[in-house]
């Protein structure tokens, strides 16, 4: 087994504002190895992006770890020194934020915003980091030239290719990639992807990839975890998972898919309405939404169990639906 | 881009500036009565009316009048004030400086103490910098600017025998009216530079930022200081206009020779003539300084040169 990169052990995460109390994760348990690339799927406020940012310490404002450890590389997160800290973001780990319309600052050139990470973590002179900045933006099928425009002088998907720039800039240890293909075309995104593949083989990057689209994810992930309600209910190899999938919710997930390479499927297929994090039901989250619900689903908190040696689900019946 | 903008601007300003022209010299003409006897002293003879009369033109056409008026303007012959009997020209330059200095001063002491306040607070909402802050601003922003300058007097001249309370002279007689006049302006920038930083820190892009492993520190003072920096100089661009135009209060109070005394004391002398280039002067300036400010927003934001 290869040493573990990212292990993030019973993670809860609570949202308190003014309006309301959001319990986002619920108990998260989620390791990445050298070098392995995890998809991450679940519906919208699974918790999916919390996850991500309490692995780099940043939760925003309001945002509680109520419980939980998180590790990289075997040492605690929450633990580290500042220097640590700065070195691991950025430098180790580096992630792709999902809204690319949101995530650039207005006010600064792309060339800027991919060129103070160089400066920051590799050490690199103004000059030095603008040359390699106009070399990422090729990479990534931008041109050099258009490192001093601003971000609102690009289209959605050309300024998340500037965030892919600005993520592979230091060649990390794990790349984090927030929905990186949503905005893109379908050439683009096949571009991204292959460049995702060539990372992951030159550099052996790890990568957590979270996405809606499933299609990605057996192209580009070994291992996947389903998410739902700020838990993960299903885990394992791609193949094992998406040839035989136990929970009900990950069968409803892959069931309502035409094929796996639909395009850009927001998950929305199965029935009942979505999780809500301010009210989540006891024991199951999903039993308001199974259809194999017993009374003990309604009470109790059930446990991942294995299936198969590279297979666990999170339900009671172990995905044993036959009477 | 930017030079375009830049064009853009200056055009738009040349055709604001001709219009307050216009307003200048509409100001005599409309005005009930004849307008050759206001531009002089109340005791002129009617042979100086006369001759008035004749130099203003005012048997000739109206366009003929405005290119006698405006190529006077543009000489640097603004006319003769009825009150002091010497040019107008020579009167406003002679006050303008104690205004720019004024100017100068409050703004630089209000916004050294306002913006490194405003960004604590916001960087630490909620926390005792926060409340403090926030009391500073309460207080300047619903105090009146007759009763603090009183207060002032009273405490640091009368009480504390620290600074004079009246007059010109070196920096110790700047002070009182600088705070004074600066303390409202410095409230505003303290409430805007919080509320801004507390606005650019939700954003995704700082959160991005951070996420690079740049140190906080950086983060803040560069990265989310620039986005909290437009609203700021607007409305400082829009106080060093009003101040330009002679903080009439302020400068009365303390008995300060700048143009905004001359404006008050012009009115009170109905000298119409010096009243017509203050009008004339301040608003060129508003006009400028707006300027100024919208090509430093500019600079700091490309959003507003590409629209
Ligand atoms: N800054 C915040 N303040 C309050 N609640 C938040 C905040 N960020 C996330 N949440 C809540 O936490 C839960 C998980 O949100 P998260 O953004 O992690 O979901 P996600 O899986 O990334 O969803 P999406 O696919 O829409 O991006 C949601 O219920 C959301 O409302
Ligand atoms: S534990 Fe019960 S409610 Fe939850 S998924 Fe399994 S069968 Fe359905
Ligand atoms: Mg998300």
């Amino acid at each position: 087994m290869e040493e573990k990169l990212l292990e993030i052990k019973n993670l809860r995460v609570r949202f308190v504002t003014e309006r309301a109390t959001a319990d986002a994760l619920n108990g998260v348990n989620l390791t990445i190895r050298k070098g392995e690339s995890l998809g991450l799927v679940g519906e919208s406020g699974a918790g999916k992006t919390t996850t991500a940012l309490a692995s780099l310490k940043l939760l925003p404002r309001g945002g509680q770890m109520l419980d939980g450890e998180i590790y990289f590389k075997g040492k605690d997160v929450m633990r580290m020194s500042k220097r640590e800290l700065l070195d691991m973001r950025g430098h180790r780990i580096s992630m792709i934020f999902q809204n690319p319309l949101t995530s650039l600052n207005p006010v600064f050139t792309v060339g800027e915003q991919i060129g103070m990470v160089l400066r920051q973590h590799k050490g690199l002179n103004k000059k030095q980091a603008d040359e390699e900045a106009m070399r990422l933006l090729e990479t990534v099928g931008i041109a050099g030239y258009r490192l001093n425009d601003y971000p609102n002088q690009f289209s959605g998907g050309m300024r998340q290719r500037v965030g892919i720039a600005a993520g592979i800039a230091c060649n990390p240890e794990l790349l984090i990639a927030d929905e990186p293909t949503t905005a893109l075309d379908v050439t683009i995104q096949a571009q991204i992807l292959e460049l995702m593949k060539r990372l992951q083989k030159e550099y052996s990057t790890s990568l957590l990839m979270i996405t809606h689209n499933l299609g990605i994810i057996s192209e580009l992930c070994e291992k996947v975890a389903v998410m739902y309600a700020g838990r993960i209910i299903e885990y394992g190899t791609v193949r094992e998972v998406f040839s035989d999938p136990r929970h009900p919710y990950t069968r409803g997930l892959l069931g309502a898919l035409p094929k796996l390479e639909g395009d850009r499927d927001r998950l929305t297929a199965i029935p009942g309405t979505v999780a809500n994090a301010q009210h989540l039901p006891e024991g199951c989250r999903f039993h308001p939404r199974c259809e194999h619900c017993t009374e003990e689903c309604k009470k109790q908190q059930p446990e991942m169990v294995q299936v198969k040696e590279e297979h666990f689900v999170e339900c009671f019946r172990g995905g044993k639906f036959d009477g | 881009m930017y030079f375009r903008y830049i064009l853009r601007r200056l055009g738009q300003t040349v055709i604001v500036l001709f219009f307050i022209s216009i307003l200048a010299f509409a100001l005599i003409r409309i005005a009930p009565g004849n307008p050759a006897r206001m531009m002089l002293p109340d005791t002129a003879t009617e042979e100086q009316v006369h001759a008035k009369e004749m130099e203003m033109g005012l048997d000739k056409p109206l366009y003929i009048q405005y290119i006698k008026y405006i190529g006077g303007v543009l000489r640097g012959d603004l006319g003769t004030s009825a009150s002091y009997q010497t040019s107008v020209g020579s009167i406003i330059a002679d006050r303008f400086p104690a205004t720019l200095l004024l100017t100068a001063a409050t703004i630089l002491v209000s916004l050294l103490i306002s913006i490194p306040i405003g960004i604590i607070a916001g960087i630490r909402q909620g926390s005792m910098v926060d409340f403090l802050a926030m009391l500073f601003a309460l207080i300047g922003q619903s105090m009146s600017t007759v009763w603090l300058a009183v207060m002032m007097i009273y405490i640091f001249s009368v009480k504390l025998n620290l600074l004079p309370a009246l007059g010109m002279g070196g920096i110790k007689y700047l002070i009182l009216p600088a705070i004074t006049l600066g303390y409202p302006l410095a409230a505003q920038v303290t409430r805007m530079g919080r509320s801004g930083m507390i606005d650019v820190l939700r954003e995704d892009y700082i959160t991005a930022t951070l996420a690079k492993g740049i140190p906080e520190s950086r983060v803040y003072t560069k990265y989310a200081f620039k986005n909290a920096l437009i609203p700021i100089v607007t409305v400082v661009g829009l106080q060093v206009g009003y101040f330009l135009g002679g903080a009439v209060v302020v400068e009365t109070i303390f008995s300060w020779s700048g143009v905004g005394q001359l404006a008050n004391q012009a009115v009170g002398n109905r000298d119409y003539a010096l009243v017509q280039s203050l009008l004339l002067v301040i608003a060129a300036g508003f006009a400028l300084v707006n300027l100024i400010v919208d090509l430093i927003n500019a600079k700091i934001d490309p959003r507003i040169t590409l629209e």
